[in-house]
């Protein structure tokens, strides 16, 4: 154990040895000269990526983060009021015969490394998703530097006009586009996502459909801000429809993604409506198959609070709560009922991801039946059931500002 | 066990005084400050005293030991009698004169065969201060000083026990330093003292002016970085060291004494961790372990990342990162070795001038270079965040020895990772590790986590101890 390492005489001889060996090491690491570093100052940085189309020709679009225009770090305190003005996002355009191909144009236009590593939004227009996802698919999902969790938009413009914006509020809008999808106005379908959904039984997507915001007058054209209107509705690989409200919500709640939304309810027989904020929403979808009948369950578990009040009861009476509530119910299962009509019967298309409980549940007469599911899905026999709680009255119970109120009683 | 370097003239005193005296003369006669002096006893016998005026008492000399002498009417050295404690006999030469060199002063007589040496020592040393690179909140503020019986007193003041053996030799063939191995009987592997004491006796070095000297030449393996013994400055330290199963050695002439077997993580535990409250120390602890691992890596990671894994950093770091390095002109890597080198260079400057200049020192590196190199765009801000966060959590290394190291292998780790990325710094990392894991300290493993003698265990690395004192926790009765 306490054996010490005699010093070798040859060693104190070539006490040089050592330190040459390790400078020999490290002049192989450096005097090559082919290490592969890229610096931060070599990269083109591509916040969002559009996809459209130009005569059957796919035309990809880039948006570049420009540091020399984000203003340096110290004055930005003055810098960065002018700094969104005059744009701190570029866009390149390139067309090719396909999405890799009019890439690799794309870099012969730009004097930087473009590096696609922070691409954390794609935005394929309608027009390009009519020609079918999956060649766009394969790519995003192939090139190494591309995100599988960027998040994919649709528009009925042109992706290119989209990326174009240079949002006054923040700093892209490929920002804006992230904290919307963040903010769950729309659906939230990354890359990954979207591509299983297609790929899956349900062979269907639904993505947010974005516009661009008109620029209050006087402004540049480009100061404004993308909006979320509406959805797409993918079938297979291709666009099929829009829709817009009431119809996105009802398609938003069967895919459990409705979230952040103020609702009217009309109150039968009283004058005045109550508006009625979702704080939660929780969709339910349980399949049956009974004497070879397929039928599909869906419960709906609402919660909300009453923020508007223009009746003239007071919502802290119950009659009146349960009023609401079944108002409420009635108008959710209508939403519901009219989305499932547009999926069953006019599109027949799973959108909500029916197939997908049925493989789970009944794998094995999935696995027989799965030839004739579209016909099944038409003629499914779909039952809705909302339930509503209302937990909250907001800050007052009485309806406010009536004239002479507080003398009633 | 231990034994004196050795000196020649090993032939015993003869019962002339003249021969005693010439002998005397030829070794230590071209001194200016050895003085040796002729006078008559009370029974006019010739006495010959010898001592060495820059270190004895000369006032104390001539009241305690020769006005007694001289009044004094025995004709023999064993009847006389001085009012001193510290005498000791002397036969041979050589321990004449290292007696004389010591600060004793000899004293010979006619006709006899032996000298006597007393100790006047005039005392030159600072008095007991705090320790400067070893300072603490909460602790005993004393440190030691050059003066090893000062030291020997502070160590036995805070262990009273016959347990504790401080075994003296010397070492330096011109210098002939005291140098004390400290232990506790009993707590110390008795094969590990007897490997002390080997390596010291093969130890022959020509002067020991401080414990770097005796460190070099026992370390297990001299081509490492890192030190396989601990510098302290602190008498509670080595104290506690001690009870741990560990030796320590104390050295004349220096305020540092050495403790070994070390492991890495003693050397990343301040004494305050035991005198704190218990929850404080572990989460300071581990505050310190990692920074520790912050101060070898951050520069190197931030080099990697930002040169080979651009999509590993969050998008808006990456951009607020892109916009600062905007305006660089040089690469990550050479910025990092611009900054680091001139930190480093700043802190040895800091270091060597004196205390009134080191704050200009401090304004001119900070605020003046700092701030300048960032708004005239040769360096980023991100990368002077990452320097100076270095620099502090190297500081916050409680050896100034391991700091050293942590400065040492930041560079090479740095250019790897510059060539080769993330695999560049870990290549940099398994070699630290393997070395790590093959170095040894007196022959206990430098990685391992319990303490050569102890019942604190493991736990001690990443917690703090306190089985003892919950066991002997007096219990409220009620």
């Amino acid at each position: 154990m306490m054996t010490r390492k005699k010093c070798d005489s040859r060693l104190i001889g070539t006490r040089w040895k050592l330190p040459l060996q390790i400078l020999a090491l490290f002049s192989c690491l450096l005097v090559t000269g082919c290490w592969d570093r890229i610096e931060v100052n070599d990269l083109a940085i591509i916040l969002a990526t559009g996809v459209d189309t130009r005569d059957n020709q796919v035309e990809l679009t880039a948006q570049i983060f420009i540091p020399r225009k984000a203003g340096s770090g110290s004055s930005s305190g003055t810098g960065s009021g002018e700094a969104s003005q005059s744009g701190v996002t570029m866009i390149r355009t390139a067309v090719g015969s396909n999405v890799a191909e009019a890439m690799n144009r794309l870099q012969r236009k730009v004097s930087r490394n473009v590096f696609w590593g922070h691409c954390e939004v794609i935005v394929i227009s309608e027009q390009a998703s009519k020609q079918g996802l999956r060649q766009y698919l394969d790519f995003f999902l192939r090139y190494t530097q591309i995100r599988e969790h960027a998040f994919v938009f649709s528009t009925s413009k042109k992706a290119r006009d989209l990326l174009a914006l240079l949002p006054p509020l923040e700093r892209s809008s490929a920002e804006s586009l992230r904290e919307m999808s963040n903010l769950k106005l729309g659906t939230r379908v990354t890359v990954l996502n979207l591509a299983q959904s297609i790929e899956g039984p349900s062979r269907s997507a639904v993505l947010s459909r974005m516009l661009i915001l008109k620029p209050t007058s006087g402004q540049s054209i480009y100061a404004s801000d993308p909006y979320v209107r509406g959805l797409t509705l993918i079938k297979n690989d291709r666009y099929v429809k829009t829709v817009t409200e009431p119809m996105s919500v009802g398609v938003l709640m069967l895919l459990n993604q409705l979230n952040n939304i103020i609702m009217p309810v009309d109150i039968e027989g009283k004058e005045g409506a109550v508006s009625i904020r979702l704080s939660a929403m929780k969709t339910k979808l349980t399949p049956q198959i009974s004497n070879n009948e397929w039928s599909m369950k869906i419960k709906v578990d609402a919660k909300g609070e009453v923020v508007l009040n223009t009746t003239s009861k007071s919502i802290a009476d119950p009659h009146m709560n349960a009023l609401i509530e079944q108002q409420w119910k009635k108008k959710l299962t209508g939403l519901a009922e009219d989305a499932l009509k547009l999926s069953q019967k006019q599109l027949k298309t799973d959108f909500f991801g029916f197939s997908i409980q049925f493989r789970r549940h009944y794998p094995k007469q999935w696995k027989s039946h799965k030839q004739n599911w579209d016909e099944i899905l038409e003629n499914m026999k779909v039952e809705v059931r909302v339930n509503t709680l209302i937990t909250s009255t907001g800050k007052s119970t009485d309806p406010q500002g009536v004239p002479g109120q507080s003398d009633r009683y | 066990m231990l034994q004196t370097e050795k000196v020649p003239y090993k032939e015993e005193f003869t019962s002339r005084l003249d021969d005693n005296h010439a002998v005397l003369q030829e070794v230590l006669g071209d001194n200016a400050d050895i003085i040796f002096h002729f006078f008559q006893t009370g029974n006019h016998i010739s006495a010959l005293c010898v001592y060495c005026s820059s270190l004895c008492d000369s006032e104390r000399l001539e009241r305690q030991l020769l006005s007694p002498i001289v009044e004094d009417n025995t004709s023999s050295m064993s009847g006389i009698s001085v009012p001193m404690s510290s005498v000791q006999n002397v036969h041979t030469i050589d321990q004449a004169i290292l007696a004389i060199l010591n600060g004793q002063a000899l004293l010979l007589l006619e006709d006899q065969s032996i000298g006597r040496a007393y100790s006047v020592p005039k005392t030159a040393s600072r008095a007991v201060e705090e320790p400067t690179a070893e300072s603490t909140v909460r602790g005993p503020r004393e440190g030691f000083t050059e003066d090893i019986s000062t030291n020997l007193s502070l160590l036995r003041k805070r262990m009273r026990t016959p347990a504790l053996k401080l075994i003296a030799t010397s070492k330096g063939q011109y210098t002939n330093t005291d140098i004390v191995l400290a232990y506790v009987d009993g707590l110390l592997d008795p094969a590990l003292l007897e490997e002390v004491g080997a390596r010291l006796r093969k130890l022959h070095l020509k002067g020991v002016l401080e414990s770097q000297y005796i460190e070099k030449g026992l370390a297990d393996e001299q081509y490492s970085p890192f030190p396989q013994m601990i510098a302290t400055e602190r008498p509670d330290v080595v104290a506690a060291n001690l009870l741990e199963g560990r030796f320590a050695l104390l050295i004349d002439g220096t305020p540092f004494s050495l403790i070994a077997p070390v492991s890495i993580f003693s050397l990343l535990q301040s004494p305050e961790d035991y005198y704190e409250n218990k929850y404080m120390s572990i989460s300071i602890r581990w505050l310190r372990y990692f920074f520790a691992v912050i101060s070898v890596m951050l520069p190197s990671a931030y080099v990697a990342i930002t040169t080979f894994h651009q999509e590993m950093i969050p998008t808006v770091l990456l951009l607020s990162i892109a916009r600062a390095r905007e305006e660089i002109p040089f690469p990550a890597l050479v910025e990092a070795m611009i900054m680091e080198i001139s930190f480093e260079a700043l802190r040895e400057a800091g270091v060597r001038l004196p205390k009134q200049v080191g704050a200009a020192v401090s304004i001119v590196g900070a605020l003046i270079i700092g701030q300048a190199a960032t708004s005239a765009g040769i360096v980023s801000a991100p990368m002077v965040i990452i320097v100076a966060l270095t620099g502090i959590a190297s500081f916050m290394i409680p050896r100034y020895a391991a700091g050293i190291v942590s400065r040492l292998l930041r560079f090479p780790i740095m250019l790897l990772a510059g060539t080769l990325g993330l695999v560049g710094m870990m290549l940099g990392v398994l070699v630290i590790v393997i070395h790590l894991s093959s170095l040894r300290s007196f022959g206990m493993p430098y990685l391992s986590l319990s303490p050569p003698a102890s019942a604190k265990g493991r736990k001690d690395v990443w917690w703090c101890h306190d089985a003892e004192e919950q066991a002997n926790r007096p219990m409220i009765e009620s």
